[in-house]
């Protein structure tokens, strides 16, 4: 279950003290109050206002000088904000719940008082500079980003129910799929700050989802018309299956592919590096780098190794599928919408096969 | 079949501009028109000019007009060339090539002038060393075009450029060290299948129609060699 962030609900009691401002205005955005206010430059911010854009970009710069951007269809709650001399009096605590936003902190010395929720991670700030993406199934990405020297702008927490992982590093990112799980291991991406601010990175909420949905329809026909709405996985005991059990095509879960990289279309690359091999899988000796066998939430790679075929699908926004002999050796350079995954299957080069898609 | 062959002799002696003993100069007209030329034996007999040059209707003095015809083309022999233009919807060719070292370079409507839809245009290749170029509608759109390449024998080099619409493009390839290259560009999807047995191969893929959905399915059996494939919405090639 998700962490819930309620954003057409506003608190009777709150407090009408100006905390900031519209700083920056570009198209169209509302704030929410008492009623809904058009955006203007210089529109005075309160606790409790709820900021929305549509086909818009706003910035909102706080009393310390921190800011935040918000791209079009970004929605963003000040739960709470306390500027005051003393450090340990100061607070803020903001609800982002879709869109794209770049945080940048300002004053604040006591940066642990800063918190920011999306529906299905808590962010801890030990840095000054992210941004932080969540999409209409509430998923989200993070992304620290450096310093105007170019190093770690400090550390940002993201935390689950199940764990967290800090970024340290300039583009470290990571991802949350629901609140239930972990955030995925840190991965640097290949971008550059101008490309953050530049980039418009959230598709409007309805053609998103029609695409998801058709991305979904698509998959399923793939594979025998197997249609994962079907199955309830409530009642899978998925803790009874053996750790050694085949994967196999109908074990694919599509709810578990990460439509976030919608939002890294942009990227030039993201290298993910796996050291570890993957061995042994029906008694075949295979070996694999750079992917996990069966479904990797990380490379969004589907490894089914059958007999000595070994078939590698990845269907993002773009599919493909590549079986394998698993006698041979190869190289596999799969580039999906500027994201990079590199599988060597038993030690990569005798065969090289680079698959390239997308739209850049 | 064997009365058409007769005919079809007697209109191609009937429109030659010239002809030597192993060269073949045609420039015909008309819709709806049988072809059938058979080259066997020797080497160095070429269909086409022997100075004629890739695309931009340079291609003469092999010209064929017209939409609706057949062509049925058979060069047995070594080093033989076939260069030519056609200007045609809808036709159906059949070009078969036994031997080494042999060259084919054909262009189908470069210009948009006749449009080059709905063709059905099969290669056959058997022996080694042969270059084979196939440039189909590079500024029309070969809209349900069907390419069909059998090619059986090593070191081949295959080369297809398609405004693709809807266009398939099959291959089965059966050799060593053969070299792919495949260029769909255009509007609507194209269909891209290559069936493969051999080593060394090198397959250069490139799919860029801009409004919907390239498929490509590659069998390879074999070791070693290089694979590229570059599906872009945005026409951007991509070197590996």
């Amino acid at each position: 279950m998700a962490q819930s962030v309620l954003l057409s609900q506003t608190q009777e009691i709150h407090s009408s003290v100006d905390i900031g401002s519209i700083s920056e205005l570009r198209g169209n955005a509302q704030v929410l109050r008492d009623k809904a206010y058009g955006a203007e430059l210089q529109f005075d911010i309160q606790q409790m206002d709820d900021v929305r854009t549509e086909a818009g970009r706003v910035a909102i710069t706080f009393e310390d000088s921190s800011t935040v951007k918000l791209t079009e269809h970004s929605k963003l709650v000040i739960d709470e904000y306390i500027y005051d001399p003393d450090p340990s009096k100061s607070k803020m605590a903001l609800k982002f719940a879709s869109g794209t936003a770049r945080f940048i902190t300002g004053k604040f010395n006591n940066k642990s008082n800063i918190s920011i929720k999306t529906p299905t991670a808590d962010i801890a700030i030990r840095g000054t500079d992210f941004t932080c993406t969540v999409d209409e199934l509430g998923r989200s990405l993070v992304i620290l980003l450096p310093d105007e020297n170019g190093i770690s702008s400090g550390e940002i927490l993201v935390t689950t129910a199940a764990g967290s992982v800090t970024l340290n590093k300039p583009y470290q990112a990571t991802t949350v799929s629901v609140y239930e799980n972990n955030p995925t291991k840190p991965v640097t991406l290949d971008i550059s700050l101008d490309l953050i601010d530049n980039m418009l990175i959230v598709n409007p909420p309805e053609q998103t989802q029609e695409d998801l949905e058709q991305t979904r329809t698509q998959a399923s026909a793939d594979y025998l018309d197997f249609n994962d709405l079907d199955i309830d996985f409530l009642n899978e005991d998925f803790l009874d299956a053996e750790e050694d059990l085949e994967f196999t095509e109908l074990d694919i879960n599509y709810l578990d592919v990460n439509f976030l990289e919608d939002l890294l279309n942009v990227l030039d690359a993201l290298a993910i590096s796996k050291e570890e091999d993957q061995l042994k899988q029906g008694g075949v000796g295979i070996r694999i780098v750079g992917t996990e066998i069966g479904q990797d939430k990380d490379t969004q790679i589907t490894t089914i190794i059958t007999g000595q075929k070994i078939s590698l699908i990845r269907a993002v926004n773009q599919s493909a599928r590549l079986d394998l002999d698993g006698s041979q050796s190869y190289t596999v350079i799969l580039i999906q919408d500027g994201v990079t995954n590199t599988v060597k299957v038993n030690g990569g080069s005798s065969t090289t096969i680079t698959i390239k898609q997308g739209t850049e | 079949m064997r009365m058409n062959k007769l005919l079809i002799l007697l209109l191609v002696l009937a429109t030659s501009l010239y002809a030597a003993d192993n060269e073949v100069y045609i420039d015909q007209s008309g819709a709806t028109s049988n072809l059938d030329i058979e080259q066997v034996g020797g080497g160095g007999n070429i269909i086409g000019g022997s100075d004629a040059t890739a695309g931009a209707s340079n291609m003469t003095p092999l010209d064929l007009d017209g939409a609706t015809m057949t062509l049925d083309i058979l060069q047995k022999g070594s080093t033989n060339k076939f260069l030519g233009d056609i200007w045609a919807d809808t036709y159906t060719g059949y070009f078969s090539f036994i031997g080494d070292s042999n060259t084919f370079n054909m262009s189908t409507d470069e210009t948009n002038a006749t449009g080059a839809d709905g063709s059905n245009v099969n290669v056959q290749v058997t022996g080694n060393t042969n270059t084979m170029t196939l440039n189909h509608a590079m500024t029309a759109l070969a809209a349900n075009l069907d390419l069909d390449w059998i090619v059986q024998g090593g070191g081949n080099s295959i080369t297809a450029a398609i405004d693709v619409d809807g266009a398939t493009n099959y291959m089965d390839i059966d050799g060593d060290d053969n070299t792919v290259t495949y260029d769909g560009d255009g509007y609507a999807g194209g269909y891209f299948y290559l069936d493969h047995t051999g080593s060394t191969r090198t397959f250069n893929i490139d799919q860029e129609s801009t409004s919907d959905n390239d498929w490509l399915k590659i069998t390879s059996v074999g070791s070693n060699g290089t694979v590229c494939v570059t599906q872009s919405d945005a026409g951007n090639s991509f070197v590996c």
